[in-house]
This record gives structure tokens, C-alpha cells and sequence, in this order.
């Protein structure tokens, strides 16, 4: 990431001005979260700004304030109400996942187990036949039984993770001019683990790879480097993270590097 | 940082009063906050009545969103003036405003009347040294919410000359205030 070319790229002035999307504001902020010399510039932007919105200030009609805040205290009351019911209906919300992810196991393995009794029923035919027929039937059902196995495992190991309350889903968006970047980011505060699961992502150039940064008080912690390619729909376990305010997907060389360089492909917050 | 009462609550101990939505808290934002918000709103809307609504309107934004508000990602009141600034424009979009128009209104700002703060007259004073084309685009953007293509069709200038101009209006401005 080349700090000075984005300070100058003029999107600074735009988030003030307020003339940006949601999602180049959340990327402003997060990219300011991390490179010191882009928050200072930030910060001081801000200020000139808000000194000018201050000039414009108007105090408001008397009355309104006690209106407003009448408002706001029975929006606080009801809150409290709705505090309650959403607790009860928050474990039900888990289940929803839980539900999905069944599915989606069921839907695997009965691909896998038709395939399998196609397989067995065609070799049954020829069962009657050769020797050697018979030995290619009892190899291809251990290949498919440790196939299955291992799907149950990966299957196993992924429910856990879903399933799990203390589980945080990280939603990650892409960023700005990097529209092939959509990526799932669990993570668990108590135990640390943390989890990435690719959707879809631009594949890189052999030399480089993602890598996971999780964004506290304003500093990128490496969270290790992750795959991208045909096989990496499953989750990859990444190191482990105490504390996150967001999370960014930035792309580096090959194996990760101390401090983000690259540019930023994905970001989300905790 | 001006302080209209409970001058040591600083803002990140508000943060934190406004995250336990508390009521304390709320009206310390608005006795800080509101003048400036509502002197935006106002600017954009331009009638007193509609300018009452949508203040009404962004403190009950602030008070359902400021869970998601961090002091790392932004700054406070910016943060608030972005919301301001949102709810007025959407408010003046939703009724068709004529912004050819009302062009004219906006055009080399008309400075609030409400100055008598002695620290805000510095900062008057230092803003009327800024070029009137520049302040004149800030005004379009920031007031008039137009995008950097309708400013560049209502000033009649190239889209490339309203980013320059955007970048050294701001630029000025900074040198001129911080």
C-alpha cells in the first residue's frame, strides 16, 4: 500500500465532504485504522472540516431539546423490552446455521453415497465376472469409504466451528475496485481460534498469497496467510487472536510478511 | 473543543456514557453538538420546521448506531455530521428539490448568524480568507450534496478540474485552521 499516492488520491477530502459510498467510508476508516500517517491526515481534515460545518451553527428552536430527549428515554424503555425478547430468541438464531450447515451435509454425503451405490451397482454386474474385476470393486469402495471419512471429518470439524455460540461470523466486504473478494471470517474471542472461509476470491499469482490481518486500536496483527483455489471452500484455521476490532484481507508475497504491504482485498468488522 | 458545560467529560468518556445509552450523556451531546448539526441541517433544508424533524431524526440515529461507532475508526463529531449531513440531503432528495435552483442559495456561503462565540469568530474570519471559488465548491458538495459530476456540469468546469479544486479547497482550509 503506497500511503502517500493515497493520501493524494483525493478520497480523504471526499470522506469528509461526505461525497462517499458506505462501503469506500468503511474503507477509509479502516485503512486509517492502520496506517498512522493516513489517520493523521484523516484527523486533520476532519478537524478543518468540522470547524467549518461549526461556523454554520444555529442554536435550535428552545423546547426541541427536551422533545428529543423525551424521545430518546422512551426508545430506552422499549429497548429494554426488546432486550429481553431478543435474548430468548437469540439462541433459537444459532440454530438457524446449524440447520443450514445440516443440510448442506446431507446434501454432500447423499451426493457421495449415490455415487458410490451407482458405482457398486455397476460393479455388481460384473461381479459374476473376472477376479481382477472383483479386486477393482473392493479397492474402489475403500477409496470411496475413506473419501466418505474424510468428508464426515471435514464436515464434523466445520459443524463444530458453525455451531459453536462463541463463534463471532465476520462478514468481510470487498474493497473498493476489488469486486471478487467475499470471504467469511470466524472467530471466537474465548479461545482465541479464528477461521477463514473463502467464497470467492480473485486467485494470485503463484508468488503471492492473502494473508488476515485483525485490526486492535488501530494496529494490523498478523493472523497468518491463507489459500485461494478450487479446494479452498473449507475453513483454514489461521493463529490465533485475542482481540479484533475488524479484520482486513490485505495481498502479500508468499508466506506472509510482518507488516502489511499489499493492498487491502477484503475487510470487516467484529 | 468547545464545552457548554461538564467541561471535563472529555469525548471519549462521552463515547462511553452514549454506548450505555445514557440519558446524562445524550443531553451533554446535544448541548455540544446540536447547534452545529442543526446550523448543517438547516443550511440544507433550508425551513426551520423540516430542519426540527431531522435533527429529532439524527440523534435517534445516533442513539441506535453509536453501538457501532468506535473512536478508532472515526472522529466523533465528524461521525455526527456525516449523519447530519445524510438525513438532510436524503430529506431534500425524497421532495425533488430543484438543485439548479437552489444553487444560487448555497453559492458563496452565506456565513451562520449565530457568531457571537469569540472562539468561533477566529475561525470565521480565517475561512473568509479562503478563496471564494474554493469555498464555493465545498459549499456545493457539502451543503448542496452534489455529486462530483453535477458540480461539474453546474459550475460548467471539467470533472477533473472539480477533483483538483475539491483537493486544494480542503488543503487550504486545513492550512488555515489547523
Amino acid at each position: 500500500m503506497n500511503v502517500k499516492e493515497y493520501i493524494q488520491s483525493g478520497i480523504l477530502e471526499n470522506y469528509v465532504l461526505g461525497s462517499v459510498s458506505d462501503q469506500e467510508r468503511r474503507e477509509v476508516e479502516c485503512i486509517a485504522s492502520i496506517y498512522p500517517e493516513i489517520r493523521e491526515e484523516l484527523e486533520s481534515l476532519s478537524v478543518s472540516m468540522n470547524a467549518y460545518a461549526e461556523i454554520h451553527r444555529v442554536n435550535p428552536p428552545t423546547g426541541l431539546k427536551q422533545k428529543i430527549l423525551a424521545e430518546l428515554e422512551d426508545l430506552s424503555d422499549a429497548d429494554e423490552l426488546q432486550n429481553v425478547v431478543e435474548m430468548r430468541a437469540a439462541s433459537a438464531g444459532v440454530w438457524k446455521y446449524a440447520v443450514a450447515a445440516s443440510i448442506a451435509i446431507v446434501l454432500v454425503l447423499s451426493f457421495v453415497l449415490f455415487n458410490t451405490m451407482n458405482q457398486v451397482d455397476s460393479l455388481s454386474e460384473q461381479l459374476s465376472g473376472a477376479l481382477s474385476q472383483n479386486q477393482e470393486l473392493s479397492s474402489a469402495s475403500e477409496e470411496d469409504q475413506a473419501l466418505i471419512k474424510q468428508l464426515q471429518e471435514a464436515n464434523k470439524a466445520y459443524y463444530a466451528v458453525i455451531k459453536d455460540p462463541n463463534n463471532k461470523i465476520v462478514h468481510m466486504h470487498e474493497a473498493e475496485g476489488k469486486p471478487d473478494a467475499l470471504t467469511l471470517v470466524y472467530w471466537n474471542p474465548t479461545s482465541k481460534e479464528v477461521y477463514v472461509q473463502v467464497d470467492h476470491m480473485h486467485i494470485p499469482s503463484d508468488e503471492l498469497q492473502y494473508q488476515l490481518w485483525a485490526i486492535v486500536d488501530g494496529e494490523a496483527i498478523d493472523a497468518g496467510v491463507f489459500e485461494v483455489g478450487e479446494d479452498s471452500t473449507a475453513l483454514q484455521k489461521m493463529k490465533p487472536t485475542e482481540k479484533a476490532d475488524a479484520f482486513v484481507v490485505t495481498l502479500e508475497k508468499r508466506g506472509g510478511v510482518p507488516v502489511a504491504e499489499g493492498e487491502i482485498y477484503a475487510l470487516g468488522n467484529t | 473543543m468547545h464545552v457548554t458545560s461538564d467541561k471535563n467529560i472529555d469525548n471519549q468518556k462521552l463515547v462511553s456514557l452514549l454506548k450505555a445509552k445514557d440519558q446524562k450523556g445524550f443531553e451533554l451531546l446535544y448541548e455540544r453538538y446540536a447547534p452545529t448539526l442543526y446550523g448543517v441541517i438547516l443550511k440544507i433544508v433550508t425551513k426551520e420546521e423540516n430542519a426540527n424533524d431531522i435533527l429529532q431524526e439524527v440523534f435517534l440515529k445516533i442513539w441506535r448506531n453509536i453501538d457501532s461507532y468506535s473512536v478508532q475508526k472515526a472522529n466523533l463529531y465528524t461521525w455526527m455530521l456525516t449523519i447530519a449531513r445524510n438525513s438532510a440531503i436524503d430529506h431534500t432528495r425524497k421532495k425533488e428539490f430543484n438543485r439548479n435552483v437552489d444553487i444560487q442559495k448555497i453559492k458563496l456561503g452565506s456565513l451562520g448568524t449565530e457568531t457571537q462565540r469569540t472562539d468561533k469568530i477566529g475561525v470565521k474570519e480565517k475561512v473568509q480568507k479562503l478563496d471564494p471559488e474554493l469555498r464555493e465548491i465545498i459549499d456545493i458538495i457539502y451543503f448542496g450534496g452534489y455529486t462530483h459530476s453535477e458540480a461539474s456540469e453546474a459550475l460548467s468546469i471539467p470533472l477533473g478540474s472539480v477533483k483538483t479544486r475539491v483537493r486544494t479547497a480542503l488543503r487550504e482550509l486545513k492550512k488555515l485552521i489547523v
